[in-house]
């Protein structure tokens, strides 16, 4: 009887280990421990047994059992890992293959320097302004201390348009976003801070550092005594940001009507960090936009009482912040907004 | 402006200069911190190949030539024979002499070579400024002055060893934009004295200036001083070198002594003047008045001007002699055998010259300086300085007296300030002895300092200086905007703007983005031509006054036109092209005149129109989602059946978007015309927005309702229409008497064929009904439908299929 189940045991092992697939080894399964498999036949002859024999080849039995149940299981996970793997491997698709319905888009480098400039001035709690394309003498000039005949007016070379708006004069393209600071200050009452955003032009000949038309975002904040030090670090704040280091800012007297003190300011060279390199032409500072403290007669030609507020404008242009930020040396890749330009953003 | 190095250090104390160790370029930068902005030095470089110096030796007539001289030169390694036409050379004189083999001329065209003039052998030539290309025009051999050694090279003789300092001086200070007023700023910014040379001039003349010259100023207004003296005996020629070389540094060409000189101290002074031939001027009396209507004058550069009765202009007993402060007439102008000259310096209102220089389209130096305005003090120091520079140059015996014609003078301003505002001002305080000395070596007359109040006279010169702010100015720049710490402020929050227009316009850009579209900019310029054939009327266009192109002088309509040609570049290069534009456009009939406009284009070679045109509308319609909107929540037709007149779409291949009367919107193929005429492929997709429409309509305030618990009936039918029927117009008319429990209708199908009839497509429908307090009985339903049926055949003919 022992060798018997020996036998039922190595016979059992021997064909399961050659069994090729899960189907084959439900068959041994059957065969080996099925209800008529001799192994099933021999515990339920145990009773006839002598009883001195029979927990002997009782346990045994149940050995033989286990054992050949234990072989399936493993063959078993043995075989479907296996059955997986080329079920897996059946079905390799490409993955580097080009996305479905989509095409990258592209955004205009100047726009996304406005998008991040709009989201920086949103978080600092400015209010937003867009400026119109088609505006007037006064809100260009004389609402911003730049009377008629003015020896100042030949700094902006305005481009204008046949027809006069009535009590505003004659109708012209925006040289700068200062138009919008007459409306800023009707509008508002201080403390308040603004940026007004918008394409202005200049009649002059186009090469890679002109261009008639271009883009500058105007901050106008006005409250109780502002004085410098306010203006240099927002001003510190703002270039921070868009060039994404703190580099520092100096302050150059300059001359714009409608501020006093007015400025240029310059930021440190990006490329050298003030050391001089063929970017900043050695000085080590790059020319970045004009700033001040708004000039009592804006105030007073907006309606409001002379030194009752004071105040600070700056205004850069994002079109070159953009190509600061970007490295683009020839502005005139702007406006000819070709393919190899535009998809690289 | 440029200046030499060497003129500023005229004016400035040389002990201090070296005390402080300053160079032009460290004098540079500290200018463009205290003042204004310096661009930096510059060495100005010339080259004369085989030209020495040479001393003339002895002079002889060529014995066959009477108007040609024979001359020894000593040009160091030996004496050359020379043969020359000039009539200032005399012995001992330094001249350049070009060697043979020297080449001479602007691009070196004419070489030198031993040749026979008249029988006689000539080595070389002797040179004068202009055949050195050193000045336009020169009346005789350049005269290099004394001490010289012959034989050495030109280039170290005349050497130009000098700097040259490039400044940009802003508007406002015209006062400083000379060699005085800049190296005034050196003297302040740097520490270092200023320096006034001292002149005299030598009256010695036995005339009197009131017996010789009558002066009348007509209108006072217009010119607040007139000052003159006369000068007999001059003799006009060559300028003396050191004067020629700072002229030339400064970027004028020296013409004679006379203009050389009224120039150069227009350069010094910043004083515009000009020379009369005193012998020319009718009558010997000078009236400063205002031109009468249509009288002429020929100028200097021999323009003919008509002048008007606004013009200011300097005349004589009998014609105009100068249009005043622009530019002068050449009947009076100082000529080679000018004797007397009358000299003028005065000071005419910017207004005028300003107007009269636009106006005419005369710009010269001098009618840019007065542009700029000049105070009235320099109108006499300048005079006073030329007379002394003309007796030294060109000889000539000084008439005793001044002309001095004046209307009343001008008090001097007096400004008083609270130094605490200063202080509120820059963020800084400022020391009192500081303010006070800044104050003091700018020439502000400090009158009176109590406690925190000064009050200061502006010297006459500063006519920018009109608000205590402009003295704060004053004041921090020189004590240094470095020394101003940062400083941060805070303000209470407020609501924020609405702002829904340019925060939605922010989102379609991003969208269009997202589903990848790229975007370009153009230009607000456009073409009559491109106006025209997108059908926008010219005439509705604004229009430049000075466009930069004459054929791009009107401001855009529409996107559409600049985006087409972005279209034809980007196709050159991809079998896609998906573009967008946003930006304002113009048209003087609409209210308002100006809107944002946002616009694509679209291109896909490997796509028909029909699938081109809806593959934009997908991202047409995503964008309406954006604001919780649909196309059905606008009114949508082809450009047929609009009322409006859209030539730059295919008439039936198109929506046109609308909203009551207002247009909102188009989206189509391009019309096959316009296309064939852009060379674009028949299957350009172009659609236009007026963000200024649409977004108003966005509303992301949605109302929910509450779904109904009920179960809906779906019901297919299919329609046999006219194949130019659309399938919202279908829906739209089913809804019209589906009554409220219809919920919605989808298109599922749309087919074409010819089992259909011709002209005939078939439309496939879903429709939905729901009830939200009961489930809806198929009879009921089926009634709705049949009244459906019955409306869409009487609306647009549409026969319903068999299943």
């Amino acid at each position: 009887m022992l060798s018997k189940l020996k036998k039922i045991q190595s016979d059992a092992i021997e064909r399961i280990k050659q069994a090729r697939d899960t189907d084959t080894i439900e068959e041994l399964r059957v065969n080996f421990l099925g209800r008529k498999s001799d192994l099933t036949e021999i515990l339920r002859g145990l009773s006839k047994l002598a009883p001195a024999e029979r927990p002997k080849i009782g346990q045994f039995s149940n050995q033989v059992k286990n054992f050949i149940e234990q072989a399936i299981l493993e063959r078993t996970q043995y075989l479907r890992q296996k059955e997986t793997d080329s079920m897996l491997e059946s079905d390799i698709f490409d993955v580097s293959l080009p996305a479905l319905n989509y095409r990258p888009g592209h955004l205009h480098p100047t726009t996304r320097v406005k998008f991040a400039l709009e989201d920086y001035f949103e978080r600092m709690g400015y209010m937003i302004y867009e400026t119109d394309n088609l505006t007037n003498d006064y809100d260009n000039f004389v609402a911003v201390n730049i009377p008629l005949d003015h020896p100042a007016r030949g700094m902006w070379d305005t481009f204008w348009v046949k027809g006069e708006l009535k009590g505003k004069g004659k109708l012209c393209l925006p040289p700068h976003t200062s138009c919008i600071q007459n409306r800023i200050l009707r509008e508002n009452k201080p403390p308040y801070k603004a940026v007004a955003l918008g394409r202005c032009f200049r009649y002059e000949a186009t090469d890679a550092t002109h261009e008639h038309t271009f883009y500058q975002i105007e901050g106008v904040v006005v409250d109780k005594k502002l004085n410098v030090g306010h203006l240099k670090k927002a001003l510190f704040d703002m270039v921070q940001f868009v060039v994404g280091r703190p580099l520092p800012i100096r302050l150059r007297p300059h001359y714009f009507p409608f501020v006093e003190p007015g400025f240029e300011v310059d930021v440190t060279c990006m490329k050298c960090e003030g050391k001089g390199c063929n970017i900043c032409k050695g000085a080590g500072w790059i020319e970045m936009l004009g700033a001040g403290m708004i000039h009592q007669n804006v105030f007073v030609e907006a309606g409001y009482k002379r030194h009752e507020w004071t105040g600070f404008a700056y205004g850069p242009g994002y079109d070159r912040l953009a190509m600061t930020r970007y490295g683009i040396t020839d502005i005139r890749h702007n406006f000819a907004s070709r393919r190899e330009f535009i998809e690289q953003f | 402006m440029q200046i030499p190095y060497s003129w500023l250090k005229d004016y400035l104390n040389e002990t201090d200069l070296e005390k402080g160790q300053w160079t032009a370029s460290k004098i540079g930068q500290r200018l463009t911190a205290s003042f204004n902005e310096f661009e930096g030095v510059e060495k100005l470089a010339f080259e004369f190949p085989k030209i020495v110096v040479g001393q003339i030796k002895k002079i002889e007539h060529h014995p066959y030539a009477d108007r040609l001289s024979i001359v020894l030169v000593d040009i160091g390694v030996k004496k050359s024979t020379i043969v020359c036409g000039a009539s200032n050379l005399y012995v001992g004189m330094f001249v350049p002499v070009a060697l043979p083999g020297a080449k001479l001329g602007t691009d070196g065209e004419f070489e030198i070579k031993v040749t026979e003039i008249r029988g006689v052998r000539s080595e070389g030539m002797i040179c004068s400024a202009e055949e050195l290309s050193l000045e336009d025009k020169s009346l005789g051999i350049l005269d290099l002055g004394k001490g010289l050694k012959a034989g050495v090279k030109l280039d170290d003789a005349i050497s130009f060893d000098d700097e040259i300092m490039a400044l940009t001086i802003t508007s406002n200070r015209a006062d400083a934009n000379n060699v005085i007023g800049v190296a005034k700023e050196i003297s302040v910014g740097c520490n270092v004295r200023f320096n006034i040379p001292k002149f005299n001039i030598r009256e010695n003349s036995p005339d009197k200036i009131d017996n010789l010259i009558k002066i009348q100023i007509k209108d006072a207004s217009a010119c607040r001083r007139y000052t003159s003296r006369i000068i007999q005996d001059v003799k006009i020629g060559e300028s003396p070198l050191w004067l020629k070389r700072r002229l030339i540094m400064s970027g004028l060409r020296p013409v004679n002594n006379v203009v050389d000189i009224t120039n150069y101290v227009l350069l010094e002074y910043g004083q515009p003047m000009h020379a009369f031939d005193y012998d020319l001027v009718i009558g010997h009396k000078i009236v400063v008045r205002r031109a009468k209507k249509g009288e002429r004058i020929i100028t200097l550069d021999d323009q003919k001007v008509v002048l008007d009765d606004e013009d200011l202009i300097i005349a004589d007993e009998k014609r105009p002699l100068a249009i005043a402060g622009i530019i002068g007439g050449r009947e009076s102008s100082i000529m080679p055998n000018t004797k007397t000259i009358v000299l003028e310096s005065a000071n005419f209102a910017r207004d005028l010259i300003n107007r009269t220089t636009k106006k005419h389209g005369i710009m010269t130096d001098s009618s840019i300086m007065f542009g700029k305005g000049i105070p009235m003090s320099k109108t006499q120091q300048a005079l006073e300085r030329a007379t002394f520079l003309i007796q030294e140059i060109c000889g000539g015996q000084v008439v005793r007296g001044v002309v001095d014609v004046r209307s009343k003078r001008i008090l001097q301003k007096e400004i008083s300030f609270d130094v605490q505002n200063l202080f509120d001002l820059i963020g800084i305080e400022i020391p009192k002895n500081s303010i006070k000395s800044i104050l003091t070596k700018l020439d502000f007359v400090i009158t009176s300092m109590v406690e925190d109040k000064i009050t200061v006279k502006i010297p006459d010169y500063r006519i920018d200086i009109e608000y205590e702010e402009d003295i704060f100015e004053e004041i921090a720049r020189i004590y240094g905007y470095d020394q101003v710490p940062d400083q941060i402020f805070s303000m209470p929050v407020t609501p924020a703007r609405p702002e829904l227009h340019r925060r939605y316009k922010n989102k379609i850009i991003r969208f269009y983005f997202d589903r990848g579209w790229s975007e370009v900019y153009s230009y607000n310029f456009t073409s009559a031509e491109d106006t025209a054939s997108f059908g926008f009327d010219p005439a509705e266009s604004f229009e430049l006054e000075n466009p930069v192109d004459q054929t791009q002088h009107l401001l855009r309509q529409s996107l559409l036109p600049g985006l087409v040609h972005k279209l034809k570049t980007w196709t050159t290069s991809g079998d896609i092209t998906s573009i967008f534009e946003w930006g304002r456009v113009l048209n003087k009939k609409t209210k308002p005149t100006e809107h944002d406009s946002f616009a694509t284009g679209f291109i896909d070679k490997n796509l028909d129109s029909k699938n081109s045109f809806l593959t934009v509308k997908s991202s047409f319609e995503g964008m309406l989602a954006l604001g919780g909107l649909k196309i059905s929540d606008f009114t949508a037709s082809r450009v047929i059946d609009s009322l409006v007149d859209i030539d730059y779409l295919h008439p039936y291949n198109s929506l046109v978007i609308t909203k009551g009367k207002k247009i909102i919107g188009t989206i189509g193929v391009m019309h096959p015309t316009l296309a064939e005429q852009y060379k674009l492929p028949p299957q350009t997709i172009l659609s236009e927005f007026n963000l200024h429409q649409l977004i108003p309509h966005f509303n992301e305030l949605f109302t929910f309702i509450e779904p109904s618990k009920f179960p809906s009936s779906l019901f297919d039918a299919s329609f046999v229409v006219d194949y130019r029927t659309m399938a919202l117009d279908l829906i739209n008319c089913a809804h019209q008497v589906g009554g409220k429990n219809l919920k919605r209708i989808d298109i599922f199908d749309e087919y074409c064929g010819a089992n259909l009839g011709e002209n005939k497509k078939s439309i496939s429908l879903r429709f939905e009904f729901q009830s939200h307090d009961r489930t809806l009985s198929d009879g009921e339903v089926e009634e709705k439908m049949h009244k459906i049926f019955d409306a869409l055949k009487k609306e647009h003919a549409a026969i319903l299929r068999d299943k």
